[in-house]
C-alpha cells in the first residue's frame, strides 16, 4: 500500500513540477502534475509564495507560477533528504 | 585496561588521524539528519538517526582524549628518560582521567550502536529499552577490566546493524544502503581485529585501517547524497 504524502512531499511534487516545466507552470497544469485538489493546491501555493519559493506573474491574459531561486534551493534540499531517506532505508 | 595503548609509536599520529576523520564523518551525518529533521517538518526518523550518530560521534571525542592523553604521557615518558617526570599523585590521576574517557567511550558508543539499532525496530517494549540500556553499563563495567567484552559486544551489535542495511537493501534495491551496509561490515571486522592487538601490534594497524575503510564508505554515501541532490536539480 502507498503511503500518505507528507507536506514536504507535497511540497517536493509541486516544485518538481514546476521545474519540469521550465520553471513556469499554469495552476491547472500544477493542480494534475502535482496531484492535489484546488483546495490544497491554493492552501500549499499561498505558503509557497508566502515563503519567496515561487512567484505569480500574468501573461497574455494567463496566471503562472514561476520558482525562485529560493525554490530550486530548497527543491535540491529536498532531493538531498529523501536520497538521504532511501539511503538509510528510512 | 584500555586497547589504544598497543599502537606502535609510529602509528600514534595516523591513529588520531583515522579516529578524528571517524569523528568528523559520524558529526557530519548527524549535523545532516538534524537539519533534514527541521526540512521535513520536525519528521521524528530524522531526529533519531541525528541522535543515535550524534552519540557515536560523542563517544569518539573521548576516545580521542584517551588517545591524546596515552600518547602525551608515552612522549613526555621516553623524552625525559632520566628526570623522574611524575608523582605518584599524577600518575593516579592520569589513570582515573583516562579510565574515565575509556568508559564514557565504551558507554556512548554502545549506546549510539544500540539506538541507531532500535530505530530500524517497528515495536519495542520500553521495559527492553531499561533492559538494554542495563546491558550496555554491564558492558561498560566489564570492558574496563576486559577490553574484549567492548569489542564482542559492539561486534554483535555492528553485524546485528549490517544485516539490518543489507535487508533494506533488498527491499529497496538502493545500492547506497548496500554501501551502508559494507561500511557497517568494516567497521564490525575492526572489532574483531582490536580483540587481538594483545598479540601483536600489527592487529591494532589492520585494525584501524579497516575502521577507516569503514567511514571512509559513510563519507562517499554523504558525498553521493549531496551530489545526488545537486545533479537531480
Amino acid at each position: 500500500m502507498e503511503r500518505k504524502r507528507t507536506r514536504i512531499d507535497i511540497i517536493h511534487d509541486m516544485i518538481i513540477s514546476i521545474q519540469k516545466k521550465g520553471g513556469k507552470i499554469k495552476p491547472t497544469h500544477l493542480m494534475y502534475k502535482a496531484n492535489l485538489s484546488y483546495n490544497q493546491m491554493n492552501s500549499y501555493l499561498e505558503e509557497l509564495i508566502e515563503k519567496g519559493m515561487i512567484t505569480k506573474v500574468e501573461e497574455k491574459n494567463s496566471t503562472y507560477f514561476v520558482i525562485t531561486e529560493k525554490g530550486c534551493s530548497l527543491a535540491q534540499k529536498i532531493i538531498e533528504m529523501k536520497s538521504f531517506e532511501e539511503s538509510f532505508g528510512l | 585496561m584500555i586497547p589504544l595503548k598497543y599502537s606502535p609509536g609510529w602509528f600514534n599520529f595516523p591513529s588520531i588521524f583515522i579516529d578524528f576523520f571517524s569523528f568528523l564523518v559520524l558529526f557530519s551525518i548527524s549535523l545532516m539528519s538534524l537539519k533534514y529533521y527541521n526540512l521535513s517538518g520536525r519528521n521524528k526518523k530524522y531526529k533519531y538517526i541525528s541522535f543515535a550518530f550524534l552519540l557515536i560521534c560523542a563517544s569518539f571525542f573521548f576516545k580521542l582524549i584517551t588517545n591524546l592523553a596515552l600518547y602525551y604521557h608515552e612522549f613526555v615518558r621516553t623524552s625525559k628518560p632520566t628526570i623522574i617526570t611524575s608523582t605518584l599523585e599524577t600518575i593516579r590521576s592520569y589513570n582515573m582521567f583516562t579510565d574515565l574517557t575509556f568508559t564514557l567511550f565504551v558507554f556512548l558508543n554502545l549506546m549510539g550502536l544500540y539506538f541507531l539499532y532500535s530505530i530500524y525496530q517497528e515495536k519495542q517494549a520500553k521495559s527492553m529499552m531499561f533492559l538494554i540500556t542495563y546491558f550496555v553499563i554491564i558492558s561498560t563495567y566489564f570492558s574496563n577490566l576486559n577490553y574484549y567484552v567492548f569489542h564482542i559486544t559492539s561486534f554483535l551489535l555492528l553485524t546485528i546493524i549490517s544485516i539490518l542495511y543489507f535487508d533494506r537493501y533488498a527491499e529497496n534495491g538502493n545500492p547506497h544502503t548496500k554501501v551502508l551496509g559494507f561500511a557497517f561490515s568494516s567497521i564490525a571486522i575492526s572489532q574483531i581485529l582490536f580483540m587481538f592487538v594483545s598479540l601483536d601490534n600489527v592487529f591494532f594497524i589492520l585494525a584501524e585501517i579497516v575502521q577507516l575503510l569503514g567511514y571512509l564508505l559513510l563519507f562517499l554515501i554523504l558525498r553521493r547524497v549531496v551530489n545526488y541532490g545537486k545533479k537531480k536539480n
